[in-house]
């Protein structure tokens, strides 16, 4: 019957009530939003980078490390070979691709800007890597062609250059000699991260072998078939591949992105936090009013033989209703907008090049995250219970003898 | 039959300030089981102090209350809140109620509160309900209810429990002559019937009429006693 | 009336601490979150831009969009000493800037080659302060000074020499050798990977460019407005020249900070909106507590109108109360970490690395973000005791006074 009188009560006041549970409801949603805003975000950049670029995995020589030594090579090519055959065997691969990896400069006729050269093997790289998908003139290797060249927008646009310019490349090779190659631009990407497509050229591994001799692998690129227990996955590679050579996931080879999804977490976990503080005031607010203008029931009660812990459940329970009621509608009305919005999609493009730096597409699809209603509703009902506290106390304090004079 | 119900014994309360008032100085007087009895006195005699410490709302400076023989003064804060439940019975002039609660369910509350089980809280509570002759009207709530219907319930609520005495303060204070009739022939008769002891608090005349026993109380002293 | 609402407020001291409170932590986080905010921006665009790549430059037109050394200026035909003379300029900082493969031999790296005058430069690029190890490079000599992280990659200490190559003006080849004089930690984490410093006339000489400058780069007074100044200059100019300020020279880093700052507002909206549910309430609670007072105010003969003006004044008074003490509070925090900026490299050094700037959080002590927030306050303070007055307004004395 404690939960019958404390339900009831609620209503007793119902402008008031209505003001409480609004706020806590417009609380939820907007967390919910932003939650789902953020996931979007950031899932889509995540994923984008490791379709187009990174892959989940790579393996590459230990010295290798983050900048390429064109000595630091995987292996000679039947080693490679049987490598890759051990890893695809593994039940998490869904494919590996090989590539050679040298840094050098690139030279248009007007400028010149450092770069990484990226020499692949096109139907391999095709399976395993979307980049295809993100050309936006000339094609990823598909029309035959010698000293073909495919260049991130960015970049083209800094040196101005076009589809069919010329370039000349210059790299070292494996024994450190500077080589220069030229080269014709055959197709122009453009991935969602412009730091990239500023910094990567694509072509084909055959042209560079004219120089620098036989094919050189400095990366092996491993696929999952999910992009769920990276880290463990990456891990278990690790073990199944000879001494000499590293693995890193592709939190390691972009930082940034664990970075983001670390950082990510702890702030949504913070701005819920910070919006339940807010609604706790309203809360307290609510109770203490409620308390006050029952004084003489309280104090009837008390008289009567109610005795302390059953008020403080009875205070407690009437506090949670609230949350009951203010909760589900939160959450409800969160998941209704998240969903209208996830067909519209969030369209920032006013901002897309600022966004384009940090890897970010410029329309964002909110995504549906269900354990975070979960999250949710825990925070409700603690928010909840410390907001109990202080009217309880004060309820308790009441002298039944004062209260039930009117004094 | 008479059996003591409340002993008071030199029962003193004062009330610190620069000049230090007695509230209640020296009082002593038994309540027998099946009194009908009132406190008489004008405002400021100190029956409502002495009634509340008779209920155990409050705790005397000095002297000592039996209820049942369980000396109260010396009873900690909750057991003093548990004695209350389940020995004595409340009227009050006014508040009595929930006013979220049905009639029934007020009456019922207070055997949840002693943790009675639901079939014992529901079959009491309409018979009682029905003996203060409110039958029909147990699932209205108090603001649908008159003055004195609001009090009949608050009688019935205070026999729910079971209690030794009920006490009653200024229960007709807000009530017009009908329904002060009305109330007061209820309580004679489960008095009658019933045997419940009833301790009033009043300056009304027409409860003093039918007390069977009169105490006036004066400057916090017992004035007459009959 | 003043004091009547004053009175009143100490009248129900919960209830006023309640909405005081809620005020405050409103306001504090708030104005502690912009604060940040604005302050990291502040410091990029003061520490990172204006130090390294100034406020306004002046280039060829055409050369920012492209960097291609083609597009260079002749010293002589600008105006020097007309610029220079232009209020809030400081000085006039010329540099050639192009792109070289810098090789030991066994490693290489394609870097920012920068042609500087040492003494005339911005602050960013005070080579003798950021030394680690060497010394400057003497004028018009074939030394140079390497950037840490770059040395670092190339194993090059002081004493090593590297080979530069390059394009120079009107596609002539740049060549040339160079002894590594100094090495320096550039305070830009971005440039420090990938910069070489060598003097003008040297880098001149290697380029075919003698006499030519791809960049002026304006040094402004600590409290110029680069707008005015960008106004003056324009007219000085060739028309074949541009004159680009920071924005423009860092459109992509507008945005960034413009979305990032949009995402806090919009938070903060949000708080408020949920903390005015919670005044509201409050202004609800003293009503109904007040309304027999106010009847019987009303009837002994106070007008409406008055009663109404004390209500709001009370509330004011409380709610921007409590956002002055909050933004009192959050003052000395204000200024602490706009001098001791929290700093984060420690914990994701390789993360920030990616991004252009120092990951260090710091505050501004802009008086404007206190100005803002007071101002949002004051607003929901009116349109929240604005219940208040509608329910003085529909007022029945005699109903009230039986309340």
């Amino acid at each position: 019957m404690i939960f019958k009188v404390a339900w009831r009560n609620i209503w007793r006041a119902k402008v008031r009530s209505f003001i409480v549970i609004g706020s806590i409801a417009v609380g939820i949603w907007a967390g919910l939003l932003i939650i789902g805003f953020s996931f979007g975000m950031n899932n889509e950049r995540t994923a984008s980078a490791i379709g187009t670029t990174t892959g989940h995995a790579q393996i590459h020589h230990e010295d290798f490390d983050a900048e390429p030594l064109s000595t630091a090579v995987v292996a000679d090519s039947s080693t490679v070979v049987a490598l890759r055959k051990t890893v695809e065997a593994l039940p998490f691969v869904s494919g590996t691709a090989q590539r050679t990896v040298l840094g050098g400069m690139i030279n248009s006729t007007k400028s010149a800007r450092a770069v990484r050269i990226m020499g692949i093997w096109p139907e391999e790289e095709r399976v395993q890597t979307t980049l295809a998908d993100y050309m936006v003139e000339g094609d990823f290797f598909e029309a035959a062609g010698r000293n073909r060249l495919v260049i991130g927008e960015k970049l083209a646009k800094r040196l101005g250059l076009k589809l069919r310019s010329k370039v000349v490349l210059t790299f070292q090779d494996s024994e450190g000699n500077l080589s220069r190659a030229s080269f014709r631009i055959s197709g122009i990407y453009k991935t969602l991260n412009a730091t990239w497509d500023e910094f990567h050229l694509y072509v084909h591994h055959q042209d560079l072998e004219k120089t620098l001799g036989a094919p050189l692998v400095h990366e092996v690129l491993v696929r999952f078939e999910e992009t769920v227990d990276t880290e463990e996955k990456a891990g278990a590679l690790a073990a199944a591949i000879p001494a000499g050579l590293a693995v890193k996931s592709w939190k390691q080879v972009r930082p940034e992105l664990g970075f983001a999804d670390d950082m990510m977490a702890i702030m949504l976990v913070l701005v819920l936090g910070i919006i339940m503080m807010a609604l706790l005031f309203g809360i307290i607010n609510n109770m203490l009013m409620a308390i006050l203008e029952r004084r003489r029931e309280l104090g009837m009660l008390m008289a009567v033989g109610m005795n302390k812990r059953k008020l403080f459940l009875m205070i407690l329970v009437e506090t949670l209703m609230l949350g009951f009621v203010g909760g589900p509608i939160g959450i409800f009305l969160g998941d209704l907008s998240t969903r209208a919005m996830m067909r519209i999609g969030i369209d920032l493009s006013s901002k897309q090049d600022g966004l384009a730096e940090l890897g970010v597409q410029s329309i964002i699809y909110p995504e549906i995250v269900p354990s975070y209603y979960l999250i949710i509703a825990v925070m409700v009902i603690t928010t909840a219970l410390i907001a109990s506290i202080l009217p309880a106390i004060k309820a308790l304090k009441l002298n039944p003898v004062e209260a039930i004079r009117g004094h | 039959m008479s059996k003591p119900v409340i002993e008071v014994k030199n029962l003193e309360k004062v009330y610190k300030g620069a000049v230090p008032v007695h509230a209640v100085n020296g009082i002593s007087l038994t309540i027998t089981q099946g009194e009908f009895t009132a406190l008489k006195g004008p405002s400021g005699c100190g029956k409502t102090t002495l009634l509340n410490m008779l209920g155990g709302l409050d705790q005397p400076t000095s002297g000592s209350i039996a209820i049942g023989g369980v000396d109260i003064t010396t009873l900690s804060e909750n057991a003093l809140i548990d004695f209350r439940l389940r020995n004595i019975g409340f009227v009050f002039q006014a508040y009595n109620l929930i006013p979220v609660l049905s009639a029934k369910e007020n009456v019922s509350f207070i055997m949840l509160l002693q943790d009675r089980p639901k079939e014992e809280r529901e079959a009491r509570a309409q018979q009682l309900l029905e003996a203060v002759g409110l039958k029909g009207k147990e699932d209205k709530r108090p603001g649908q209810l008159s003055g004195g219907q609001q009090q009949r319930v608050a009688v019935a609520r205070a026999l729910a429990s079971k209690p030794q005495f009920v006490l009653a303060d200024e229960p007709t204070a807000n009530l017009d002559s009908q329904s002060t009739a009305n109330l007061l022939d209820i309580m004679e008769q489960l008095n009658k019937e019933e045997g419940m002891t009833f301790v009033f608090a009043t300056h009304d005349d027409r409860v003093l009429k039918k007390a069977r026993r009169i105490i006036s109380i004066e400057d916090g002293k017992v004035l007459s006693d009959d | 009336m003043f004091k009547l609402a004053w009175r009143n407020i100490w009248r129900n001291k919960g209830r006023s601490i309640i909405t005081i409170a809620a005020v405050m932590f409103c306001v504090i986080f708030a104005v502690v979150l912009r604060s940040f905010q604005v302050g990291v921006w502040e410091h990029m665009v003061g520490d990172i831009v204006a130090n390294n790549f100034g406020y306004l430059q002046v280039h060829q037109k055409g050369f920012w969009g492209d960097q291609s050394l083609d597009l260079s200026m002749d010293e002589t035909t600008l105006d020097w000493d007309k610029m220079e003379n232009v209020p809030g300029v400081r000085a006039l900082v010329p540099r050639l800037e192009s792109f070289s493969l810098v090789s030991t031999g066994e490693s290489n790296r394609g870097s920012l080659v920068l042609g500087i005058r040492p003494e005339e430069e911005l602050s960013g690029l005070r080579l003798t302060d950021q030394l680690i190890d060497g010394r400057l490079f003497a004028p018009a000599s074939n030394e140079v000074v390497v950037s840490q992280g770059l040395a670092e990659y190339l194993h090059v200490a002081v004493g090593d020499s590297l080979m530069f190559l390059g394009q120079g003006y009107r596609g002539a080849s740049a060549y040339g050798q160079f002894m590594v004089a100094g090495i320096a930690k550039i305070s830009n984490p971005e440039l420090n990977k990938q910069l070489v410093v060598l003097p003008l006339e040297t880098a001149q000489w290697m380029y075919n460019a003698t006499g030519l400058l791809t960049t002026v780069v304006v040094d402004l007074e600590p409290n110029a407005d680069f707008a005015e100044v960008k106004a003056a200059l324009e007219p000085l100019l060739r028309s074949d020249f541009e004159l680009l300020d920071w924005e423009q020279l860092f459109p992509e880093l507008v945005q960034t900070i413009e979305a990032d700052m949009a995402g806090g507002q919009i938070f903060v909206t949000i708080l408020y909106f949920i903390i005015s549910f919670v005044l509201l309430g409050t202004v609800i609670m003293m009503v109904s507590e007040r309304e027999r007072e106010f009847g019987i105010l009303v009837s002994i003969g106070m007008r409406k109108k008055t009663l109404a003006a004390v209500t709001v004044l009370e509330n004011l008074m409380l709610l921007v109360g409590g956002a002055v003490v909050g933004m009192a509070v959050v003052k000395p925090v204000q200024f602490y970490f706009k001098y001791n900026p929290i700093d984060l490299s420690g914990q994701m050094k390789e993360a920030i690395e990616q991004f252009d700037f120092e990951p260090k959080l710091y505050t501004t002590t802009s008086f404007i973000i206190n100005l803002n927030h007071g101002a949002i306050v004051f607003v929901i303070g009116v349109l929240v005791s604005s219940y208040a007055v509608w329910k003085i307004m529909k007022l029945n004395p005699v109903k009230s006074m039986r309340a």
